[in-house]
């Protein structure tokens, strides 16, 4: 009878290979592991931004297209848009820090809280003649009354993931502009 | 008896089977990372179209807040696109190029005045009334190295404005009586108190010096003029800067320049104070007077603008198209003349991916 030693143990050979396909393996799997969750979260963070800068942008601007008249814009400042006559009503804001709040009776509900504060956000006012109004520090009676066009602009981030919004937004119930041609003349 | 012992069958992949792995994963890790590119690709389309969706909103909001028309009063304007200057103006090239209005009920003693002139043009006589050698009965302006005097002739008036190089200035000059004021394109400069002595019986000369000098001759162009025996107000100075509809009081000659060809400049306002050219030349003037979007006035002008590179949103561009289209063909057929109904077809290119592209139909609805 032949008893052959099988209880032996790897060889130098054998080890080493087993290493190096170990190593292969690990490696490969945080290289998948990293771009899997980076994809992931950028792509979480590219979405949730794109819903911020689609929502906000849609609600500031209905909220505009809908001024009823031009008076309701007294004493808006390039930081806050007065779209009610009652200057208790309605106003949109953009707060210091990174907020954009819709301020009413008193109370203010955030829009969005993802406005990079790094970049200014503001209005602007057009006047008659589309040329933008200067303001000494907000809208005075006839300033508002002057106004045919309204510009939002401003830049939403959400981790490393920025959007630029600039946008006209032209206030559906204001008279056209009354600028005429040289073909009248 | 011969026994082989085989206490394990466990035995080493074979090279096929190994192989057979390497390929899976490798395939396996090719389609997650086809993945994890399509993932980003979406992201990146995403990001776009709402950017694209931005610009175009822009251009919406900005076309709907401009009027159907420039024309609120019979026909709408057939012409598509940014307005233009009118078709001439003249030149003057210094010696001898003048044109004279003769007449003897012209601007008189300290009466109120405004003159309104397009120029542009380094130096001489762009209006002159009055007499050129007795003080004070003298009313220029003139172009120094183009700057601006108002010359009284012994009580000039060095305004601090210089005419910009290689565009034609609207420059108006108002009198009340005791204020004489200059406007630049359509902004006050400046104003000082003067008094004059105007003399009423000599001709009005257009790039010249008063008729009874032989100097200071105007070298540049000249267009639009029109001499009122009022101060004219900014309203109206900035009217006409805009060549806006205006009904002007008190005017003395109204010269529009649009003959072209001739030795005769019409006085528009029909006081007959027509003038005789001599020298100076009919040019061309296609210069546009709607040379930027918050120039625009009305839908059509928005024809042919194009941005090749949105501020703001680098690889997205505009275009804009206007055509005139009626109810009866549903808006698809393209008029020659104006209708009803504009159609603008507004495209945000995109250069790295699809164009976004979108169609509005205006009516002049009440007008």
């Amino acid at each position: 009878m032949v008893f052959k030693n099988l209880n032996k143990g790897f060889s130098m050979i054998e080890m080493l290979i087993s290493i190096v396909i170990i190593g292969l393996v690990s490696g490969l799997s945080v290289i998948i592991f990293s771009e899997a969750s980076e994809s992931y979260f950028s792509g979480t963070s590219s979405k949730k931004l794109m819903d911020e800068v689609r929502l906000s942008f849609w609600r500031i601007t209905q909220e505009v297209r809908g001024i009823e008249s031009n008076n309701n814009l007294l004493s808006s400042t390039v930081s806050k848009l007065h779209t009610d006559s009652d200057q208790n009503g309605l106003s949109i804001e953009f707060v210091s820090d990174g907020n954009i709040v819709f301020n009413k009776d008193g109370g203010a509900n955030i829009l969005t809280d993802k406005v990079d504060p790094s970049v200014t956000s503001s209005f602007s006012y057009l006047n008659d003649s589309y040329s933008s109004i200067n303001l000494s520090g907000s809208l005075t009676a006839d300033q508002a009354n002057s106004t045919s066009l309204i510009k939002v602009q401003m830049q939403l981030k959400d981790f490393q993931k920025m959007m630029p919004v600039s946008s006209h937004i032209y206030p559906r119930n204001f008279r056209y502009g009354n600028k005429m041609s040289y073909h009248e003349y | 008896m011969h026994f082989k012992l085989k206490l394990s069958s466990a035995k080493g992949f074979s090279f096929i089977e190994l192989l057979l792995v390497v390929i899976l994963v490798s395939m396996a890790f090719i389609i997650f990372l086809g993945a994890l590119s399509s993932n980003k690709q979406v992201n990146a389309r995403i990001r776009t179209k709402t950017a694209q969706a931005i610009v175009l909103n822009d251009l919406q909001e900005q076309i709907r807040s401009r009027r159907f028309d420039e024309i609120t009063s019979g026909s709408f304007s057939n012409t598509l696109g940014p307005d233009q200057m009118d078709g001439s103006m003249l030149n003057f090239s210094g010696g001898n190029h003048e044109v004279k209005v003769t007449g003897s009920n012209f601007i008189s003693g300290n009466e109120a005045r405004s003159i309104s002139v397009w120029a542009d043009g380094s130096s001489g006589n762009v209006i002159s009334l009055g007499h050129g050698s007795n003080n004070n009965q003298r009313f220029s302006i003139l172009i120094s190295s183009r700057k601006v005097l108002i010359i009284g002739q012994g009580n000039d008036w060095h305004v601090n404005y210089w005419l910009i190089e290689n565009q034609m200035n609207h420059i108006v000059v108002t009198h009340d009586g005791s204020t004489v004021k200059l406007y630049a394109n359509g902004v006050l400069q400046q104003s000082t108190s003067k008094s004059y002595n105007t003399n009423a019986s000599m001709p009005i000369m257009i790039g010249a010096n008063c008729d009874n000098r032989s100097d200071e001759w105007f070298n540049g162009t000249i267009d639009d003029v029109v001499i009122t025996r009022d101060a004219l107000t900014a309203d109206e100075v900035l009217a006409l800067y805009n060549q806006t509809a205006i009904n002007l009081d008190n005017v003395v000659a109204m010269y529009d320049f649009n003959e072209g060809s001739g030795s005769v400049l019409n006085d528009v306002s029909g006081n007959g104070n027509n003038g005789s050219i001599t020298g100076a030349v009919w040019v061309s003037n296609n210069s546009f007077i709607e040379n930027s979007i918050s120039d625009f006035n009305d839908i059509d002008d928005f024809n042919g603008y194009n941005v090749s590179e949105v501020d703001g949103y680098p690889g997205l561009s505009i275009s804009v198209q206007v055509d005139y289209v009626d109810l009866s063909s549903k808006f698809r057929s393209v008029l020659s003349s104006s209708t009803n109904y504009k159609r603008v077809i507004l495209q945000v290119g995109n250069e790295a991916g699809d164009d976004l592209i979108d169609t509005l139909i205006i009516s002049s609805g009440l007008r």
